[in-house]
Parts: C-alpha cells; structure tokens; sequence
C-alpha cells in the first residue's frame, strides 16, 4: 500500500461544536541580537469536537509551536485559548494539572518519545497517575489502552527499545488515550516509521477516533496523509493561518496562493506531465514580520496592497467555492489555482 | 553488565583501591603496634619487628602508612560523595529551570572554580576550624563545581526530548520529572567524574596536610608524613618515598577506576557526555540481548537489540 492509494474521497466535517477556540494568539520568543521571533503571528482556530483538523506548512512555519501552545505548555504572548467553553490560559496548579488529562499528544519521532528507562506500563501509566488516578485503576487503565492499540502480548512489562518504531509508536499513543482525553494533537505521527506501518498507524488512529470520540490536531507535512484524515485543513505559513476550510474545498480548490503551490508539488502518478509551480527562494525570517501578507515575497500574484496591508483571514465569496466555513488570508483569493487551471503559466512555474 | 574481562583499566582501579582499603582497615586492626606511640628505636630500616622501620620518633611506619591509606581513602570518598550529590542538584536544577536561576548558579560555580583549591580549603578550614568534617566541608565544596557543570550540560538536551515534553503534558510535578526523567538518564557520565573528583581529593587532602591544615597530629597522613621527614631524608628516604608511594597509588587507582567507568560505560570514547537525540542502535558489549520476536506482520522489523544502560535513546 503506497500513499497515494490513501488519496480517497476526504471526509465530511463535522457538526459544527467547538471543542477548542484559539483566538489571535501569538507566541514571540527573543533571538540572538534582541530579535524577536514571531513563531505564531496570530492564530485564530476553532477545532470542532470530534473532527480531524489537518494542519499544513513546511518546516518552520509554527505548527508544532501551534500543538505546543494548544496543549498550554508555554503561556502565548498574546491571544486567548478556550477550552471547552472556558479559559484555558487562565488555569494555573492543581486545575491546569486536572486538564491535562483532556488534551494529550502523540509525537513525531516513537524512538524519542517513551523514556528509555522506564518500562512501558510504567510511561502509559504516568498521565493517569498524574491525574490522580489510583494506582490500581492505573494500571488497569493502561493496560487497556496498550489493547486498544494492539501493542504486543506481555509489552507492559518490557523497555522501549525491546520494540520496533511501529509497535513503539502503538504504545505513545497508548499513553495518550490512556486518561481518555477529549483531544489529541497528532504531531506528524507517522512520518518517522516505514511506509508499510504508517497506513497501519494512521487506520489504528482512525479507529481509536471512532470508538473513544476523539478530537484529532494532525500536523503534517504529507498531503496525501492529511487528505485521508482530516474533516478539515489548516494552511500555515510563516505562523499565519493563510487558508482553512473543508478539506474537500481546501485541498480541490484552494484559494491561496501558497496552498496552490503545496498542491502542485504533490506527486501525482497519473497526471503525467503538468504545471508545478515553483516557489522562488525561501520563506523569509521568522524574525521579521511582515507588514503586509507574509506570502507576499515569494508570491506571483503579489501587489502593492500585498506587501503594505496585511490581508484579514475572511469568507470569500468567490463564485466557485461557496462561503461554507472556507476562509482564506489573501487580497487575490482563488487567483493562482485557476491560473493553473486555465494552463496560464505563472511567472515563476515550470513544467515538469 | 559489565565485562570485565576486557576492561583491564576498571579491573585493576578496583584492585588497586581495594588492596589499599584493605590494608588501611585490617592492619591496625591486627598489627601489635599502636601507631600513634613509640614503638622501636627512631629511624630503623625495615626489619621482621617493623616491617617499612620506623621514623623519628620511633613509630612503626607500616601501620602508620595503614592509618594514612585509610584517612586518605575515607576523605576521597565521602567528600566525593558530597560533592556528588551538591553538584547534581545544582545542576539539574540550573539546566531544568533555565533562564536567571541558571546564570546564577552557573556563574557561583565559576567563582568557587576561580579559587585555587588549597587557598579555598584552607580559608574555609580558617572560618569553621580543624578537624575531619570541616576538611571534609571544604573538600566537597571544592569538587561540587564539576558535577555541577557536567550534569548541567545533558539536561539541557534531555529537557527538550520529547518524553519529557510527555510527561509535561501529561501534568507531572517538574521537580518529579526531574528526578524521575532526567536524572536517570543523565548518570553516567556522573560516575566518571566522581572517580577523577576523589583522585583529586588525595591530593588535596596530601596537600593540606603537608601544609599541616589537613589530619590533625598525631593521626598519620600521607602529606604530614612527607612533611615530618622532610628533616631527615638525607638519614632515611624511605621515610619520604613510602608515603609518596602511597599518594600515588591512590591516585592512579581512583583514575584507572574513572577510565574502567567511562569505558564500560561507553565502547565509543566521546559519546558519553552528552545523551544523543535520534537513534543510537549499536549494540553495546554485555548488554542484554533478548530480542523480541514480531508479533505484529506490519512490525515484522524488530528492533535491534539495545543495552538498556546508555544515555540516549
């Protein structure tokens, strides 16, 4: 099984229940030279209770910054985060202890996640020991989640590295659904392990969503991955959400730019010859922040209202892609996917 | 664990320090000579009565170099212990909180580190007076720099592994992961350093002795003995040369023993400093080997078998 073979029809989204709001939040850290990196530059977010939200971009662009300030661990510089309804940020000892058990995650690299030094049971059973759980129940507990996820016979009692990549990233996601969270941030999951075991893993968390209610944060750099299990995908770039919506319509007809050139450098075994669009250079530093649209450097379709006036994250209303929970950061929305479309060539495209 | 068949430099660390501690206990324990009082005729040579002779006031000089084995070998280990545990915390503690606690307590190890070791003891031996405990006080203090900076440098690579960040998200007290995740994994290169730390200590403890600030008379030590015979070296070297002996085989026993750790502990010289991120899959000499057989088709490659005792993961 290859991972085109995942490329199926995407999923329908979810009633609409949020589960998670994140409002404008920013999280600047200082760097060398009295800089400042802009990690987030704003976020605004809804994860809906028990969809899949994809999140998109390339190296750099925040979004394990953006897991990392969804499950609190570093207080955001600015911006709100409502948790079920209340305020996350708010939280401080005992309560934020008390929610941790609700939002867990589930790590790119298996051999980086589980303390070698401590035996499997011992990992799965430390979210539910924190939550106070009693030691019995416990271990009860973690013995179940190891079943859920089919870890091997007798696995509890052994150390990480007795294990493959594969049955190793089973037993993290053991340890995240252990304490029965409502959401889990899946940072790149399966991006580490083989091929072969990744379709494993990514049905694996499919089912764990169907039977336990799961809200899923999946971060991503693979398409295809996102395409077959999210409700609906997020675009970033350079710690901006540029584009969210359905993942039918994000990922079909995209209205940004950026997404566009995503898009076209997905490998496509049957389309042959076409046009890829190729991003001339690389993303500018995180240090500066734009003053416009942060694309607008590498962007073909670029004005003078690009690189001064920052575009708002809004509906569109173009005419092909009704307003249904699409939203898109740009001044030219739609432009570059139906130049494609059309076969007018950006300036900066080839064909390959 | 550990294989020490080809580990000739722990085997012999382990020889050498166990003869002496040996011979410090045992001997005055069974020998008919008090080695505080005045046994023979002074300066003998060695004789079936007083095997090493004895020095200038007619003590015998075998027990008396037992006496000084054992001070030496007691004060190296306790005040190594001490700093051991002192320079941890530290450590940790700095690496784990970061920020302006770190700098602190980084830069107070720097000043202590400044200070000449004999000048710091001897000072410190000055503000709380003679005896064993304030040498011992003042000899931990000195070696708890070290450990402090060697713990220090793998927490602030292991705080940013992701089973730390784990256990962060899944609400454990930090003070607890910090014992609990990042000690455990940061302790080899610990035992190293507190075998070089005690080899030190002999010979600062040798030092202030000889400078008659270290064991008070009329207990024997290696360094009050050099310093007593000084005056007759020309009549009878042995005198000098025996504790000096002494000295050295302790010190090279504590270092063949931090050579014989840093070896067992890692077949790669170098990689035992720092914990390395990613995958170290090498199978290291003696660990335990058991493979698990794949139990799942799709985990059909298991995983090499790993010694479970090494710093990364």
């Amino acid at each position: 099984m290859t991972l085109t073979d995942l490329d199926i029809t995407p999923r329908p989204r979810a009633v609409e229940d949020p589960l998670m709001v994140l409002n404008g939040v920013r999280q600047e850290f200082p760097a060398a030279g009295g800089r400042t990196v802009h990690a987030l530059d704003g976020v605004t977010l809804e994860v809906q209770r028990g969809e899949t939200l994809g999140i998109v971009g390339e190296s750099g662009c925040g979004k394990s910054t953006l897991a990392r300030a969804a499950l609190l661990l570093r207080k955001p510089t600015a911006g709100e985060i409502r948790f079920d309804g209340k305020d996350a940020l708010a939280m401080r000892g005992g309560r934020l202890r008390a929610h941790r058990r609700r939002a867990q995650m589930v790590f790119q690299d298996p051999n980086d996640s589980l303390d070698p030094r401590y035996k499997v049971l011992r990992s799965v059973m430390e979210p539910l020991l924190s939550a106070g759980v009693p030691r019995g129940e416990a271990r009860a507990k973690a013995l179940e989640a190891l079943e859920a996820v089919g870890a091997p016979d007798g696995a509890a009692g052994r150390f990480p590295h007795e294990f493959s990549g594969g049955q190793r990233q089973r037993i993290a996601i053991a340890r995240a659904i252990a304490t029965e969270p409502e959401l889990v941030v899946l940072d790149e999951p399966t991006s580490a392990l083989d091929v072969s075991i990744q379709a494993q893993i990514l049905n694996l968390l499919l089912e764990l969503q169907e039977s336990k209610q799961l809200t899923y944060m999946f971060i991503s750099h693979n398409l295809a991955v996102i395409r077959h299990l999210s409700h609906r995908v997020a675009v970033m770039y350079l710690g901006r959400i540029v584009e969210v919506g359905p993942a039918s319509q994000v990922l079909a007809d995209p209205l940004h730019p950026y997404t566009a050139a995503l898009l076209s450098a997905v490998p496509d075994p049957d389309a042959g010859r076409r046009e890829r669009i190729i991003l001339q250079g690389d993303p500018p530093s995180p240090t500066q922040r734009a003053a416009g649209c942060a694309f607008a450097s590498r962007c073909w379709l670029a004005t003078e209202q690009c690189r001064t006036e920052a575009p708002p994250l809004v509906h569109t209303d173009v005419a092909a892609n009704p307003t249904g929970g699409h939203l898109v950061a740009c001044h030219r929305p739609g432009e570059g996917q139906e130049a494609l479309r059309l076969g007018l060539r950006p300036a900066s495209s080839t064909t390959v | 664990m550990i294989k020490l068949k080809k580990n000739a430099a722990l085997v012999a660390g382990i020889a050498v320090l166990a003869a002496l501690a040996l011979y410090g206990l045992i001997v005055p324990l069974v020998s008919q000579w008090d080695p505080n009082l005045t046994v023979g005729m002074r300066l003998e040579g060695p004789s079936a009565e007083h095997w090493l002779g004895t020095d200038h006031l007619g003590r015998d000089n075998f027990v008396r170099l037992a006496i000084a084995a054992r001070y030496a070998l007691a004060i190296s280990f306790i005040s190594s212990i001490i700093s051991m545990v002192l320079g941890t915390a530290v450590g940790l503690l700095a690496g784990y909180a970061g920020g302006r606690l770190d700098n602190l307590l980084m830069r107070g190890t720097e000043i202590i580190m400044a200070i000449p070791a004999i000048l710091f003891a001897l000072v410190i031996r000055v503000i709380i007076g003679p005896g064993f405990v304030p040498l011992l006080i003042a000899m931990a203090i000195i070696g708890a720099p070290g450990f402090a900076r060697i713990m220090r440098s793998p927490i602030l690579v292991l705080r940013d592994r992701d089973f730390v960040v784990a256990a962060e998200i899944a609400g454990v007290r930090k003070p607890w992961i910090a014992v609990s995740h990042l000690l455990p994994n940061a302790t080899t290169p610990m035992l190293v350093n507190f075998a070089s730390t005690a080899s030190l200590a002999v010979l600062i403890e040798s030092s202030l002795s000889f400078l008659g600030q270290g064991v008070q008379a009329p207990d024997a030590s290696a360094g009050r003995m050099i310093q007593e015979s000084m005056r007759f070296m020309n009549d009878d070297p042995l005198l000098i040369v025996l504790p000096v002996i002494l000295i050295t085989l302790l010190t090279v026993g504590w270092n063949l023993l931090a050579d014989g750790v840093q070896m067992a502990l890692s077949p790669k010289a170098g990689n035992l400093a720092v914990p390395t991120r990613g995958r170290r899959r090498k199978k290291l000499p003696g660990g335990p080997t058991q493979a698990t057989a794949p139990t799942r088709p799709e985990d059909a490659t298991p995983a090499p078998p790993v010694h479970h005792d090494y710093v990364g993961a």
